[in-house]
């Protein structure tokens, strides 16, 4: 106890009956103003011991006194004392108190408070009187501290003795601190200003709960909310016994916090929850039980909505995140909502979304028909999307037991959108498959029917009666073929063009050889059109010391036989070959054929990887391009030494006649030459590294 | 199944209404498929140049192996073809329709029957035909004795 | 292939024609993969003047295109889907005509 305060509390004791504070001439404001200082000042002296709880009792008393003093001071200056104190309390309890009991909750020991969080409530149980504590607390602390014992002097410093030891001061101060809290609350009671704390008790509590439900933030794999709720019960019993009068529960209170801030932290977690599900089930659970309590859904979903819009509904997300989250989200909503009334609140503004990005029907399209995928599933069990107007079909689809893929077809007006991207990946997947084997592909598009009707599917069936003819064909040859001892390596796919969507048009001129063999097959009484930029040709190459088998495209076959075609044409199918190791660069622009494996791996170290199957298909990008006279550039310096740009621009002119390279792409590629560490530039001049 | 002939030739024939618009010719929105209502707009430098008119067109379910049944409503043009009932005296729409004759080919003809028009008369015995003749033009047993129309 | 003027053949690289030369000796063909398109015998594009569907697709009454779906000819050369054409000449305002030039009827042989 501070000087100063056992000072004050004397002088207030002893002078009851004439007041030091108040004159006799003073107002009833400058009353008020006197006590309210006065407790003001009490409040902060308060803080200034460290025995927190001590502190507490002593304010309590204090208070109490100058109740009395403040009653004697008011009441001879007939104003409504009862009130003027109410208020005075209110002020005082609001802006102080809330500080000092959450120092006093906020005491206990870390190690010791595991302990007594679930023997607290026993022990100060009001039947249980003062003076059996310490006994309870003994029996209480034996049983949980186990061997050694402290007189073993050589283990002293042990790790477990030294438990032993804090745990047993952790005792002799929860000791001390229950009998004060008894005596604290016994006061509060027998003062009458319980009343005046209660809101700052409940803002302590608030805060407690709000600490222990964030020890729950993150864990979404476990259900938490019982944890909790015994974890704040043991807590709270201790207020409950000693604070709660009949018309004030503080465990009502807190049951209503704990659920008000779980709900609060599993709302604004539930974004990152639905990204983990169906891991998160249990913490998805945990929000049911609490939406279930608060009946407070609706905002649950709102905000839920509003993360949405800011974490998922932009450019940098991938339409497939969206399409899983939104999966995800149906599916949390659905948990918490099994009306799902409000899932248009959340689906609304994904599904609005999701129809202005231009790959998501393409997205779930890919996703539907690849077998390991739960919309393939889906689309497996045969489910009928109802032949609806637009409205109804969505309103079908927000039933509960509609499937995720109806969902999702639902987001589009119409569900052709589908069918034509179906079609388009058919075609694909059928222009790929080089044994005619449709097994696969007959199998989607009879899953497919049965979702999105026959006549939708009528283009695909064109397409699996074209394959399933050209097989016939294709076999017809072979056996003819063979009988004529003919070599007919040619395998024709003969496609019906107006119901194979865009099929990709590339021209160039086949090689006689290629042309003439290809033309062999043709025996159809309809036209043909050949389409060269698909299929594929397998070649064998006979070289000096070796033999090499190369799969490649018709284009790239026939540049190995061209011999005549645009430079533009040639060069990057070129690459392809040198690659491949079957031809290389000797000097500047001057390619032969890798006939030993020596010079194989020197073709091949030269090729530049970059240039491959994808660059070729994605079309040549300018400065890469240039690689192909990196050589030239390569002789020039070695001859010449260091050279500036303009003179090595002039010279790859002379070199190169009918080349057009404009000054800029150069300047870029020999940048880029630099940074792959070939060239190095000094003072606006080039040369060898 | 001819209504499935219909239904294809007919979304056919409004795609291309739509994508490649004839001059003075333009598309009413269709509620059904089956009646349609296009509006005309006479020729310049004819005696309707300006005036605009509707044509209705009903299609059978063998439509286009069977002709439309095409009126004028509303507003009916003064002309010696034209019956005030809003029938039109037109051989192509009766006895020498052809299934390559299109929505755009009839209206074309229908103007261009406007456009050679010389004088703004009704069609001879026009009271007496109005009075006998039934809803559809088509029932009529037409005469084309002058070859003209 | 007619090649455009800002095309140099590639002939003209000396370097690569001998390396064309030299390949074309050692390449075999093992095996290839083609895509074609069937067409019918038609302007490219032409569609059907009954049912206004392209040839190479097939009547408003078939599903599958090709044989299942044939066109016929006319002796005036005018063509249509066999299939459509037969719905016209059977009713009885065809006169046995051709849609396009209301001449009788008669089918290429």
């Amino acid at each position: 106890m501070l000087p100063n305060e056992a000072e004050l509390l004397t002088t207030g004791v002893k002078s009851p009956s004439t007041s030091k504070y108040v004159t006799h001439a003073a107002s009833p404001e400058e009353v008020l103003f006197t006590h309210r200082s006065d407790v003001n000042q009490l409040v902060s002296n308060a803080h200034s011991s460290g025995d927190v709880f001590g502190d507490f009792l002593q304010l309590v008393s204090a208070i109490s006194e100058r109740q009395d003093q403040f009653m004697k001071d008011a009441g001879t200056r007939t104003i409504s004392y009862e009130r003027t104190w109410d208020a005075l309390m209110l002020e005082v309890c609001n802006s102080a108190l809330p500080d000092q009991l959450r120092q006093w909750l906020s005491w206990r020991d870390p190690v010791f408070s595991e302990v007594l969080d679930s023997e607290l409530p026993e022990l100060v149980k009001p039947d249980i009187s003062a003076n059996q504590l310490p006994q309870k607390l003994s029996v209480f602390s034996l049983a949980h501290i186990s061997t050694p014992q402290p007189e073993e002097e050589d283990d002293a410093d042990s790790d477990t003795s030294r438990f032993a030891r804090h745990v047993l001061s952790s005792v002799d101060s929860a000791l001390r601190f229950l009998q004060q809290f008894r005596e604290g609350c016994q006061l509060l009671e027998k003062t009458h200003i319980q009343r005046f704390t209660q809101s700052a008790i409940k803002e302590t509590v608030a805060e407690t709960i709000e600490h222990i439900v964030q020890s729950a933030a993150g864990k979404w794999g476990t259900e938490c909310l019982d944890i909790l709720r015994m974890s704040i019960a043991s807590t709270m019993a201790v207020f409950d016994t000693f604070i709660s009068s009949p018309s004030y529960s503080i465990a009502e209170f807190s049951e209503t916090q704990l659920f008000t801030r779980f709900s609060d932290l599993r709302t604004s977690e539930l974004f990152s929850i639905i990204i983990d599900y169906p891991d998160t089930r249990a913490a998805i659970s945990d929000l049911h039980d609490c939406v279930k309590q608060l009946n407070n859904l609706r905002s649950v979903a709102t905000s839920l909505r509003a993360a949405i819009q800011k974490r998922l509904l932009h450019p940098g997300a991938t339409t497939n995140d969206i399409l899983t989250q939104y999966i995800s989200a149906i599916r949390c909503l659905r948990l918490l909502d099994p009306t799902s009334t409000v899932l248009e609140i959340v689906a609304g503004p994904i599904r609005g979304y999701l129809r202005s990005r231009e790959d998501t029907v393409m997205c779930i399209v890919q996703d539907m028909v690849a077998e390991e995928s739960e919309l393939f599933e889906d689309l497996a069990s045969g489910g009928i999307i109802e032949d609806d107007e637009a409205g109804g079909l969505y309103l079908t689809a927000q039933r509960r037991d509609a499937d995720v893929l109806s969902l999702l077809v639902s987001i589009f007006d119409t569900k052709d959108v589908f069918v034509e991207e179906f079609e388009k990946h058919l075609a694909h997947q059928l222009l790929l498959c080089a044994d005619y084997e449709t097994q696969r592909e007959i199998k989607q598009v009879e899953m497919m029917k049965l979702r999105f009707g026959d006549e939708a599917l009528e283009r695909c069936e064109v397409m699996l009666k074209d394959l399933a003819d050209s097989k016939r064909a294709d076999q017809y040859i072979a056996e003819v073929s063979v009988h004529n001892g003919w070599e007919m390596p040619m395998h024709t796919t003969v496609v019906s063009r107006q119901f194979w969507g865009s099929v990709p048009s590339e021209q160039f001129t086949m090689p006689a050889e290629m042309a003439s063999l290809r033309d062999q097959s043709l025996k159809a009484a309809r036209k043909l059109e050949w389409r060269d930029a698909l299929g594929a040709v397998t070649l064998e190459i006979g070289l000096a010391d070796r033999t090499l088998e190369v799969s490649a495209k018709p284009a790239q076959a026939a540049v190995s036989q061209a011999l005549e075609c645009s430079e533009e044409f040639a060069l990057p199918r070129i690459r392809f070959w040198q690659a491949r190791g079957v031809i290389r660069e000797t000097s500047g622009g001057v390619f032969e054929v890798a006939e030993s494996e020596a010079m194989a791996t020197d073709a091949t170290r030269n090729a530049d990887k970059s240039i491959d199957d994808t660059a070729e298909e994605d079309g040549l990008e300018e400065v890469g391009a240039l690689r192909v006279h990196f050589k030239y550039v390569v002789g020039m310096l070695t001859n010449f030494g260091p050279l500036p740009l303009d003179r090595i621009h002039s010279m790859l002119d002379m070199f190169l006649p009918g080349e057009k390279i404009e000054p800029d792409e150069l300047k870029a590629f020999l940048a880029l030459m630099v940074r792959e560490d070939r060239l190095e530039q000094t003072g606006g001049m080039y040369k060898l590294k | 199944m001819s209504s499935k002939m219909q239904t294809k030739r007919l979304l056919r024939e409004l795609t291309q209404l739509k994508k490649t618009p004839c001059p003075n010719i333009s598309l009413q929105s269709t509620d059904s498929l089956e009646t349609w209502f296009v509006d005309i707009k006479g020729v310049d430098n004819t005696l309707y140049a300006n005036e605009n008119f509707t044509l209705q067109f009903k299609f059978t379910r063998e439509y286009p192996i069977e002709a439309p049944e095409v009126t004028f409503i509303g507003n009916v043009p003064l002309h010696p073809h034209v019956y005030s009932n809003g029938h039109i005296c037109l051989s192509i729409l009766y006895q020498y329709w052809t299934p390559v004759l299109t929505v755009d080919g009839i209206c074309l003809s229908i103007l261009s029957m406007l456009s050679s028009c010389e004088k703004k008369e009704l069609p001879r015995k026009n009271d007496v035909y109005i009075k006998k003749a039934g809803p559809s033009p088509k029932d009529t047993a037409w005469i084309f004795d002058d070859g003209t129309v | 292939m007619a090649q455009t003027p800002n095309q140099r053949p590639f002939g003209s690289a000396s370097s690569l024609v001998s390396l064309c030369n030299i390949f074309i000796m050692k390449v075999k063909i093992k095996d290839w993969k083609a895509v074609a398109g069937w067409r019918w015998d038609v302007p490219d594009d032409d569609v059907c003047g009954i049912c206004r569907a392209p040839f190479d697709a097939c009547c408003p009454s078939c599903k599958i295109p090709g044989d299942d779906c044939p066109l016929i000819w006319g002796e005036c050369t005018h063509v249509f889907h066999m299939h459509c054409l037969l719905k016209w000449l059977g009713t009885e305002s065809s006169q046995q005509q051709c849609p396009m030039d209301r001449r009788p009827w008669v089918t290429a042989s």
